[in-house]
């Protein structure tokens, strides 16, 4: 019955539909990480041009997956890496590497954080700055996918501190670090980007004495690097393609560097 | 006349059914001893609801005294005043009050409160902080509620508080006194409020998976865990979702139940 109503949805969704200029518009529903959404968002209308509507659900990576299982999108976007079951049982398409990054209020004199004190912050083993404020730690909802990376990357699973706070939207975590001069918080590095050019009291942190620029995630020189991968079913092979084709025309590329990630376009597998 | 009741009870039934059938399959897939722990940690598979259990308990317990004294307040000298037209401004100030979103509500005490509060202690984001706004969301509701009841009281025994010259505490026992059971609605009706109110405890609990050792720790209630966690969660991390709304919808229909036996007893 649910594979029933997904097919009917799809079929529904895929259908082309006849806009008053008399081309033919397809219609495609994207779903999952926020992350990924940010990045697709200023391209809608590169796939416009190219006669594709988007349309893009920001709800999370793992819901933007089960979203596809049920037939409620045709992509799913996913800022992690896939699970060895979504591998098994979709295609993937890596369209741009992204970095996370560590944010501290413009007030805190710290400039670069290493990797030991990110997991000596977050595990709660330290709690006072070297100036002897009390740190305040940011952290983000289980099941996300910039957690699920960060998690991994320092061996936080299951080990972040009782007393940090959650909070949802990227943009209220700046707002939390920008409003506490005691506050750490990780983001992507396009929202914090974003935010310090906004000229948000904020600054990003260098990690292992790295700066984070999007590009030093290609040869893993910063580690808190990760992929932005849209995930689909085998059956959707055909329309994909025309996807990933729009992923890598010049104002596609364009607009995704803009966007403060680096697309995949050109880049060597390994790189990928 | 029966379409509608056969429309309310698919709609209301389904809103209580989906939960609860859903809620249903993680208490029989989750042994207890891991439901009833005080460890929430999805990325270890471990469902725990005690921390968020007792996050909305103590919330309940500090704003529930909090916003119906606020709300009588209101309502008692909304009631008293002899002058017709503060009495007129001070209810359209009230439901124009009551009709506020609580996203506005939230703005406003994260702009003013936590800045404060932060400057006591901690981050801002806290028991005290939350507590204060659910007060200011939910007050004129609860006052306008209780200037109905209250208005009624005094049209019938008005004349004999006066003629007994009574304060204004005295009035306040007598009134209790008499409408026990209309008080009894009242508190449901506000302690649901408080229960359900979700975007303003998201703003400004910190949502922080720790019971509250002071009134200036942030801390996690359930609808929050919901509210927060369900756009991300797959398998068996949605089904606790479910089961913690699940939860949620047993205790107020227990409470309402309760209500309506205290109602029937007084009658």
């Amino acid at each position: 019955m649910k594979s029933l109503v997904g097919g009917l949805l799809v079929v529904g969704t895929l259908t082309a539909v006849v806009p008053a200029t008399g081309m033919a518009t397809e219609e495609l529903k994207f779903a999952g990480s926020t992350t990924v959404m940010e990045v697709l968002e200023p391209i809608e209308d590169v796939f416009k041009s190219q006669g594709m509507h988007i349309q893009i659900q920001g709800n999370g990576s793992s819901a933007g997956v089960s979203s596809m299982r049920m037939g409620m999108a045709q992509v799913a976007m996913i800022s992690r890496d896939p699970t060895p079951d979504e591998s098994k049982d979709f295609h993937i398409y890596t369209a741009a590497k992204d970095i996370v990054v560590l944010i501290v209020n413009s007030a805190n004199n710290m400039k670069n954080i290493t990797s030991n004190e990110v997991r000596a912050i977050y595990s709660g083993e330290q709690k006072t700055w070297p100036n002897g404020g009390t740190v305040r730690v940011i952290s983000k909802e289980a099941g996300r996918g910039t957690k699920v990376v960060f998690d991994e990357v320092f061996g936080l699973i299951g080990k972040i501190r009782s007393d940090a706070a959650i909070v949802g939207a990227n943009g209220q975590t700046v707002t939390s670090v920008a409003n506490d001069r005691n506050a750490i918080a990780y983001v992507s590095y396009a929202t914090a980007h974003q935010a310090v050019v906004d000229g948000e009291p904020i600054r990003i942190l260098a990690l292992d004495g790295v700066e984070p620029t999007p590009k030093l995630v290609l040869n893993g020189s910063y580690k808190l690097g990760r992929s932005l991968n849209l995930l689909y079913k085998p059956t959707f092979q055909a329309q994909m393609e025309r996807v990933i084709k729009v992923l890598q025309s010049p104002a596609a590329i364009q607009g995704m560097q803009h966007a403060g990630v680096v697309p995949t376009t050109g880049l060597s597998t390994a790189q990928r | 006349m029966s379409t509608v009741i056969v429309l309310i009870c698919l709609v209301f039934g389904s809103l209580l059914l989906i939960p609860l059938w859903h809620g249903a399959e993680f208490f029989l897939q989750v042994p207890a001893l891991s439901w009833m722990s005080m460890q929430w940690a999805p990325d270890l598979n471990v469902y725990g609801f005690g921390v968020p259990l007792i996050g909305s308990t103590l919330l309940i317990v500090a704003t529930l005294p909090l916003t119906l004294a606020l709300g009588w307040v209101l309502a008692f000298q909304t009631v008293e005043t002899t002058n017709t037209n503060v009495r007129a401004v001070a209810i359209a100030l009230m439901q124009t009050w009551a009709s506020l979103p609580s996203v506005v509500v939230g703005v406003w005490a994260i702009s003013t409160m936590l800045p404060a509060i932060r400057e006591l202690g901690g981050s801002g984001y806290s028991l005290l902080a939350t507590s204060i706004a659910l007060t200011v969301f939910i007050a004129p509701s609860c006052a306008l509620l209780l200037m109905q009841s209250y208005g009624e009281y005094r049209a019938a025994h008005g004349d004999l508080e006066r003629a007994l010259n009574l304060t204004a505490w005295e009035k306040t026992v007598y009134f209790v006194k008499g409408c026990g059971s209309e008080l009894t609605h009242i508190v449901n009706y506000t302690f649901c409020r408080l229960f359900g109110e979700t975007l303003i405890v998201l703003m400004l609990s910190g949502n922080m998976l720790q019971i509250p050792g002071s009134p200036f720790d942030g801390f996690r209630t359930l609808t929050a865990t919901v509210a927060l966690e369900i756009a991300y969660a797959t398998g068996t991390h949605e089904l606790a979702l479910y089961a913690i709304t699940a939860i949620g919808t047993i205790v107020l229909i227990g409470l309402l139940l309760f209500s309506r036996g205290r109602r029937h007893e007084t009658a």
